[in-house]
């Protein structure tokens, strides 16, 4: 293709990066923020596949088969787990305004200058080869494209194009001071080519799939005919070990959390906490889906291309050029300068705050303390130079890169560069996770455990790239270093079988893990670890009280801290931030007017800054400088900041006391709230139970008054009378004496009904046969039912075993229902009923048996309530008390018995009652109380 | 006593449920179960193991979103 059509596309592109990302700034100014939602966040996490994903993948492919499906399905792995892990490092950094990995790593421990700066130098060294990648794909894509798929002199292109992002990683990428500002430009630019990329892959992917070859289905048969590819639908032909696989996943998840520009975008530009909900399966599924070609492009171009002697990391740009559709070419040149350029810009700033922050900065502010006159003034300065010093590490990451590129990179394979990278960060993964989840890790295991790892990982890793003519001799691999076997790069101390990168991940990570648990566990972890233990790994669980309490004690004049803060922020974020301390801690000022417009001169008068405040100074100046600077500056206003060991262990214990306490008098208002609960239902069914006893009460005086009030009238007639006819007399006097006894028999009832739903009721149980007490109660009715012409048959056979029952109060229930029964049968020769008898299955049923007028279906319960009385009953005077039933069930129920009836309207009425066998056995003679309820 | 309700999902709950989604997933992708699906078959002309492990892994996305739906 034309050069210049390619060169005026490219820089078209990127001006239109420039456009976005200027756009988004205004917008972000103006408070309208097009960044601040979960899409674009899980967007520019997509900065994660880079060049090498672009062009690398399709060339792994090509030659490895599936296994390049694991550096994305890492990722994809660990996503479910960054509720927890992610969230986790998000709160912390956010809470204690830490802007990289390296500040993550020198603030959980201890705050150590040169932990952070061990953390950066391991950064730098591992991630600028990854940039020279990044460029020499831009550049080789360059050449490709002008000038033929073998490329040649690819210098100038390389050399332009990181110019172009220098300089846009200078205007949109260190902006300000403050290191936890956020770049919105920067970000929508990065979401943008994230889009970019997947959509020209895509495009190019169908293209393939579907345009040169028929489908899936074709493809992959083609393939198939191959054994060169067919042996790369496996991992077992491929030679794609079970370990490889394993490690590939495991390196994947480490660096998607811990890689600088992973660390940038997820953490630093995470603007709610919220957004990783989105993010955790959105970026996963933006993964899977650019994965989706990457085997039909390698296969195609294998079929298309094999014979030419291509690179196959070319084929994504071969394909189109070789089938004559230059455009679709020009448009995948672009997605791979989208990858390209987005990791290039985003790792650049995050390896240029660290380098400023922990490679300069704790240098710089060390220097006044031996020429204290001149430190308010070395201090504006300082602030200058961290910006212009983070100007310049763009510059010089970039150019290192750049030298790696053309002076190392262009002979050197850079194959596994991107892997290589992925385990130099990996390195960090024990401290990080330990860091998070394990307060007895110290800044001396940490330190060791990465130096070693890191040590390792250059003697397995690194080294064996390094061989070849006019550098390492190759015998190096063969017969070890120094001819030692046991130095063997490929084959530390003889652990032979083993990939080249799960050898050098296995002893990394051996020595990593072991020096940082053993030499943690050695020594004990000094105060101030201990503190920042307890702020890191509780940071869900409550604030930490250690930080507050046991932070700088020193009385420090607050003009002293105000003038420090000036120097770095500048007077209107200084201002700004100082009212937002004292609205949190309204106590901690004298007087806010005071800290925020006192002139220098005034300061004589000044009181001593608060403790407090101290430590808010100490995290903002972090934010901007990194937290070991941060320490070393406030050290030289504030003296050094003593932190006793004891204090912080009580602390911490109490700390740890009050949660517990805390977690006591929840559990106790619990059970407060249940007993409450309880106590409520108990009142309701109280006030239900009076409500009946009222209902009771009143329907029983009721009873009595009816005879009570014919009793009265007639005596009051026989009194006011005496000349009443002896017949006359004689009539009244019988019904005042049946009257009499049917309110005796009233009360006994009423009595007897109250003994019953007290539970005093007794019984006095003996073995009894039934047919005897059905007999006696059937004489006992008889003359009843004679009189009104009723039929009353008794079948109750004699065989049945014995029941141990109370014989008076049984037959007391089997008068009342047979009684009831004569009640209702139709008086005049009609009227039949049956009192019968049969065996259960360990009990005994009776039913009386009637062709009355029957009980409708509503009312078969209400009959054994109290004082029913069926509602046909049309006589002036009810023929019976209305306890009968009731009281006859409480005495089945005594019984453990049950009673009920079955009727119809018009159709009789069966009583039934259910005596059980076994009863005898049991004690109980009193009815339960739940019986009563 | 009535049933009691069914409390909203916790953070500490759905964080649990994540971490075993996570690990569930891990196990399904690694030898040695990985190994039943590593032959030479093919569904619908693509390689078997291809399929699986795109398959599976979309599986665990749908899994994840739905584990963390729910209000913004």
């Amino acid at each position: 293709m034309n050069k210049l059509l390619v060169i005026t596309f490219s820089f078209g592109y990127l001006a239109l990066l420039f456009g976005v990302a200027y756009a988004a700034e205004r917008r972000s100014a103006a408070r309208k923020s097009l960044v601040a939602n979960p899409y674009v966040y899980a967007l520019s996490m997509a900065v994660y596949c880079t060049a090498w994903a672009y062009y690398g993948s399709v060339g792994r492919a090509a030659h490895q088969g599936l296994s390049f499906v694991g550096i994305y399905l890492g990722p994809g792995l660990l996503a479910p787990a960054w509720w927890l892990v992610l969230r986790k490092i998000i709160r912390v950094c956010r809470q204690q305004r830490l802007t990289s990995i390296a500040d993550f790593i020198s603030a959980r421990y201890g705050k150590s200058a040169s932990l952070g700066a061990l953390v950066t130098g391991v950064c730098v060294l591992g991630v600028v080869p990854y940039i020279a990648l990044q460029i020499k794909a831009i550049a080789n894509s360059f050449v490709v494209l002008t000038s033929g798929p073998h490329p040649t002199g690819a210098t100038g292109p390389a050399l332009f194009t990181a110019g172009a992002l220098a300089v846009f990683t200078v205007l949109f990428g260190v902006r300000s001071v403050e290191a936890t500002e956020r770049h919105e430009g920067v970000v929508l630019a990065v979401a943008l080519e994230s889009l970019v990329k997947l959509l020209a892959f895509l495009l190019l992917g169908g293209f393939v799939t579907f345009g040169l070859f028929g489908g899936f289905a074709d493809l992959f048969d083609q393939a198939a005919a191959e054994p060169a590819l067919r042996q790369l639908f496996t991992f077992k032909s491929a030679g794609t070990s079970g370990a490889e696989w394993l490690t590939l996943l495991v390196l994947s998840m480490s660096a998607v959390l811990l890689l600088p520009r992973q660390f940038q975008v997820a953490v630093v530009e995470n603007v709610d906490e919220n957004h990783l909900r989105k993010a955790m399966w959105l970026f996963p599924l933006y993964l899977l889906v650019i994965n989706i070609f990457v085997l039909p492009i390698a296969f195609g171009g294998m079929l298309k291309l094999g014979g030419r002697a291509l690179d196959a990391d070319t084929f994504v740009l071969a394909l189109p050029l070789a089938t004559g559709h230059s455009w679709l070419a020009l448009l995948t040149y672009l997605g791979g300068l989208s990858a390209a350029s987005s990791m290039i810009i985003v790792e650049t700033i995050a390896l240029s705050v660290m380098m400023s922050n922990h490679l300069l900065m704790p240098l710089l502010v060390r220097v006044p303390a031996a020429r204290p006159e001149g430190q308010r003034r070395w201090f504006a300065y300082l602030s200058r130079i961290a910006l212009t010093s983070r100007r310049l590490a763009v510059l010089l990451v970039l150019a290192l890169a750049y030298g790696y590129y053309a002076g190392v990179g262009r002979q050197l394979p850079l194959v596994n560069t991107g892997l290589v990278s992925f385990a130099a960060v990996a390195q960090f993964l024990p401290a990080v996770l330990g860091g998070l989840y394990w307060k007895g890790g110290t800044r001396r295991g940490a330190t060791l455990g990465i130096l070693a790892g890191f040590g390792i990982w250059f003697f397995t890793l690194v080294l064996p790239t390094l061989v070849g003519p006019g550098r390492l001799p190759v015998s190096v691999l063969s017969d070890g270093v120094g001819g030692l076997a046991w130095l063997r790069p490929g084959a530390l101390f003889g652990l032979d079988g083993l990939d080249y990168l799960s050898h050098g991940l296995f002893w990394s990570w051996f020595f990593n893990v072991g020096l940082y648990v053993g030499l943690s566990l050695a020594w004990p972890p000094t105060a101030l670890e201990l503190r920042q233990a307890d702020v890191f790994v509780d940071v869900f669980r409550r604030r930490s009280l250690a930080e507050e309490v046991t932070g700088w004690q020193g009385r420090t004049p607050l003009p002293d801290v105000r003038a420090l803060l000036y120097g770095f922020l500048g007077k209107k974020r200084t201002n700004q931030a100082l009212r937002a301390f004292a609205e949190r801690f309204p106590d901690a000022l004298p007087s806010n007017v005071e800290l925020i417009h006192a002139t220098p001169q005034a300061a004589t008068a000044a009181s001593p800054a608060d403790p407090r405040l101290l430590t808010y100074a100490e995290k903002l100046l972090a934010g901007t400088l990194g937290p070991a600077s941060a320490r070393l500056l406030l050290a030289s206003v504030a003296g050094a900041e003593e932190i006793s060991y004891d204090n912080v262990v009580g602390i911490l214990k109490e700390s740890q006391q009050l949660l517990e306490a805390n977690r006591q008098l929840q559990k106790q208002s619990r059970q407060l709230q249940r007993l409450t609960d309880e106590l409520r239902q108990a009142y309701d069914q109280l006030q239900v139970l009076d409500m009946q006893k009222d209902e009771f009460l009143y329907t029983v005086t009721h009873e009595l008054r009816t005879p009570l009030t014919s009793i009265r009238a007639l005596a009051e007639i026989l009194a006011d009378n005496p000349d009443l006819e002896e017949d006359e007399r004689q009539r009244f006097q019988h019904t005042i004496g049946r009257e009499a006894e049917r309110l005796t028999r009233l009360i006994t009832l009423v009595l007897d009904l109250e003994k019953y739903e007290s539970g005093q009721a007794t019984l006095s149980r003996a073995p009894l046969t039934l047919a005897d007490v059905a007999q006696e109660a059937a004489e006992a009715v008889e003359q009843l039912a004679r009189e009104r012409g009723i039929a009353l048959r008794l079948d109750v056979p004699a065989s049945l075993p014995p029941l141990s029952a109370d014989r008076d109060r049984l037959m007391q229930v089997l008068i009342n229902l047979l009684s009831n029964a004569v009640k209702a049968c139709p008086p005049g020769g009609t009227g039949r009923i049956a009192l019968l008898a049969w065996p259960a299955a360990d009990a005994l049923l009776l039913c009386v048996e009637d062709n009355g007028h029957g009980i409708a279906l509503p009312e078969q319960h209400l009959i054994f309530d109290k004082f029913f009385q069926a509602p046909n009953q049309t006589m002036r005077k009810p023929a019976g008390t209305g306890l009968g039933l009731a009281i006859s069930k409480k005495i089945v129920e005594l019984h453990h018995g049950r009673l009920w009836v079955e009727s119809a309207p018009g159709q009789g009425a069966r009583f039934f009652v259910e005596l059980p066998l076994a009863a005898a056995s049991r004690p109980a003679t009193s009815l339960a109380p739940a019986a009563r309820a | 006593m009535p049933p009691e309700p069914t409390p909203p999902t916790t953070g500490q709950q759905r964080g649990q449920r994540l971490l075993f989604a996570a690990g569930l997933f891990a196990a399904l992708l690694n030898y040695p179960l990985l190994a039943v699906f590593d032959h030479d078959g093919r569904v619908a002309g693509v390689p078997m193991l291809y399929l699986y492990i795109l398959l599976t892994w979309l599986l665990l996305i749908a899994l994840t979103g739905w584990l963390v739906r729910g209000r913004e």
